[in-house]
């Protein structure tokens, strides 16, 4: 079954992380289609002038509203009469960064706060207030407002999105850590004289951070929704730069005389938010070491 | 023998906050009052109560993972309660637990060779110098160190357990306080276990602090026993001594319940009176006895005055007015007191 019995005297070799994340997300159907439609967009995106057949903003007003299947344009012509899935293909750049870069800039922010507030009360206490006064926002609203008082511009954008969203995550860390810090492998850490920050980085932090990665993971989407609706306002990304929420917002004008103008991107939004959900899912159960296991095992049973 | 801990007047009390936003007030919980007991370098002492009777508690004062309210902890000639940081870092070193659930003890989320040397890793010593010490402390609990980069779900109950006691044994401790630490195993492993510890105590000079409610387990395993209700020590002696001749009412109620399977209507009776530990606290101001309320053998001092613990007999000691002095006890009492044997 495993390469331990084959040489019972040597020691097996110490797993990473990194390989159950791979071995599980390879040994989940759904999990690998969702990974495979990540890493096609994050290729598309990189290798976007070599892929995209047309350049994004190079116009040819006599196919404009054009549908999909246009010769020559796969997926039509939008109101301008450039060619859709060449701005797919490049809008996939500042939309995976849009999307994904808050996220990661919020994750690494709100763990520590999330800790750190579960493990001293009192700074635990003025931390959550905090959090409540940015939840008072609607989340798009604030965003607005930061974005609005920054003036814009995606790097503006993408701190109003930071901000935006670090109530969400660090109140998911803290609710987990708060469950963690009870637990006796933690009194445990404290009778054997483990320095706080090593209790709270070391020994809890892995057991935190799958609730904020499967969290994270969700939040994508909303993200990139929102980042549309940023730039929409003029607060974002600008035209012509081309980006799907851009991209769905302009044809929102057209949406029944030429309804895949809207739709194309719209849906390629859906496409990603659902690959992140899924891919989320299954990185939950990589993580732990409880579930992990059993992924890889019927990963080898089906090969 | 000389003493490793003398505890005196220590107290703790738990203030839990209740009610919603504008009627919020403390209930003062009182979890341990007024201990006074000396465990000896090199022995075994059990503490035996229902819950809630302060036994873990007492045990994580004396490793500061909770503070007292008040008393004292000396331990080993020094003031615990007034240990300055490093001090308290060096503490560490000396006195360890061993917890009720193995599994939870254990981080989920580290292999058992990082859960195990990471006491060793906090002292200073060298990851390979920890990691050779890790399989040493494997072997001396009887586990196979080349099992050690799994983690701690891939073992039995019985497994995690012998684990929780190489780490708490990696910093060469001497001083263990063990938290139940057999009562979440099924009992065929429960003394295998008790075994292993017996060994370790024995081999490695260790001196224990037991607590458990399984009273028989305390008998055979334990030199001597202390037996807490509502947070006070009522009554301590050796177990033999406290076995074969209890002398608290309590503990002769509970006692009683656990260890003679009569089934008769006496024994039902005792058994409530022993199991109501939370339940309705006895409805009286002031001072009295902590069992006074539940107790058969009540006199009236009992609900006016609580009880010292007194020496009854050599190396015995109790918390009861019928124990008191000749003179105070109400009415002959049929049992006789058995000095013999008693000192531990």
């Amino acid at each position: 079954m495993t390469d331990r019995s084959a040489a019972p005297a040597r020691r097996a070799p110490r797993r990473s992380n990194l390989y159950f994340v791979w071995r599980g997300v390879l040994g989940d159907p759904v999990a690998r289609i969702a990974a495979g439609i990540i890493a096609i967009m994050v290729l598309a995106a990189a290798f976007a002038p070599w892929i995209a057949p047309w350049p994004p903003n190079a116009a040819n007003p006599e196919l404009r509203l054009m549908p999909p299947g246009t010769p020559g344009h796969l997926l039509g012509l939008d109101n301008q009469g450039r060619d859709i899935l060449s701005r797919l293909i490049y809008g996939a750049r500042l939309t995976l960064v849009c999307g994904i870069v808050p996220v990661l800039i919020g994750a690494a922010i709100s763990i520590p706060l999330g800790l750190l507030g579960a493990w001293y009360p009192l700074l635990g206490g003025v931390i959550m207030r905090l959090m409540d006064v940015l939840f008072a926002f609607p989340m798009a609203l604030l965003a607005i407002m930061l974005a609005a008082l920054m003036g814009p511009g995606v790097a503006n954008m993408m701190i109003a999105l930071v901000v935006t969203l670090i109530p969400y995550n660090t109140r998911v860390v803290y609710a987990a850590a708060c469950l963690e810090r009870d637990q006796a492998y933690v009194e445990a850490a404290r009778a054997m004289a483990t320095p706080d920050l090593k209790i709270l980085f070391i020994e809890m932090l892995p057991n935190v951070v799958a609730a904020s990665v499967v969290y994270s993971c969700t939040i994508i989407g909303a993200v990139v929704i929102t980042a549309a609706g940023l730039s929409f306002l003029g607060l974002g990304v600008q035209p012509p730069t081309a980006e799907w929420g851009i991209m769905t917002s302009e044809g929102r004008s057209y949406i029944f005389n030429a309804p895949h103008i809207a739709a194309i991107p719209g849906i390629s939004i859906t496409i990603l938010v659902m690959a992140f959900n899924l891919l989320g899912d299954s990185l939950r159960d990589s993580l732990d070491p409880r579930t992990r296991l059993r992924l890889v095992r019927t990963a080898k049973d089906r090969t | 023998m000389e003493n490793l801990i003398e505890i005196r007047d220590l107290s703790k009390t738990f203030r839990v906050r209740q009610g919603g936003l504008f009627d919020r007030h403390t209930v003062l919980t009182p979890a341990v009052r007024d201990v006074d007991i000396d465990i000896r370098r090199g022995e075994i002492l059990g503490c035996v109560g229902g819950s809630g009777s302060g036994k873990s508690t007492l045990g994580r004062m004396i490793l500061r993972l909770i503070e007292a309210d008040d008393g004292t902890i000396t331990y080993a000639g020094r003031d615990l309660r007034a240990l300055p940081p490093e001090d308290l870092r060096q503490h560490r070193r000396r006195a360890q637990i061993v917890f009720q659930d193995p599994l939870q003890s254990l981080n989920p989320r580290r292999t058992v060779d990082e859960n195990v040397a990471r006491p060793l890793l906090n002292f200073g010593i060298r990851p390979a110098a920890a990691a050779r010490r890790v399989d040493e402390l494997l072997e001396m609990v009887g586990l196979d160190p080349r099992q050690s980069h799994r983690y701690p779900h891939e073992f039995s109950g019985g497994q995690c357990q012998r684990i929780a006691i190489a780490r708490a044994l990696a910093l060469e401790p001497e001083f263990l306080f063990l938290d139940e630490p057999v009562s979440a195993l099924d009992v065929s492993i429960q003394a295998q276990i008790l075994n292993l510890l017996k060994r370790l105590q024995v081999e490695l000079g260790l001196t224990y602090l037991f607590v458990s409610h399984d009273l028989k387990i305390v008998r055979q395993f334990c030199d001597r026993t202390m037996v807490m209700y509502r947070g006070k020590l009522l009554e301590t002696g050796s177990s033999e001594a406290v076995y074969r001749d209890p002398l608290h009412p309590f503990t002769q109620d509970f006692l009683g319940t656990v260890l003679h399977a009569r089934r008769d209507e006496a024994w039902q009776r005792a058994a409530e009176r022993a199991e109501d530990l939370e339940g309705a606290p006895p409805d009286m101001a002031g001072d009295h006895c902590p069992y006074a309320a539940t107790c058969t053998r009540r006199v009236a001092r009992c609900t006016t005055a609580e009880p010292l613990l007194r020496p009854a007999a050599p190396g015995r000691a109790v918390a009861c007015f019928l124990h008191e002095s000749p003179a105070d006890v109400p009415s002959p009492q049929p049992r006789t007191l058995t000095p013999t044997g008693a000192t531990a």
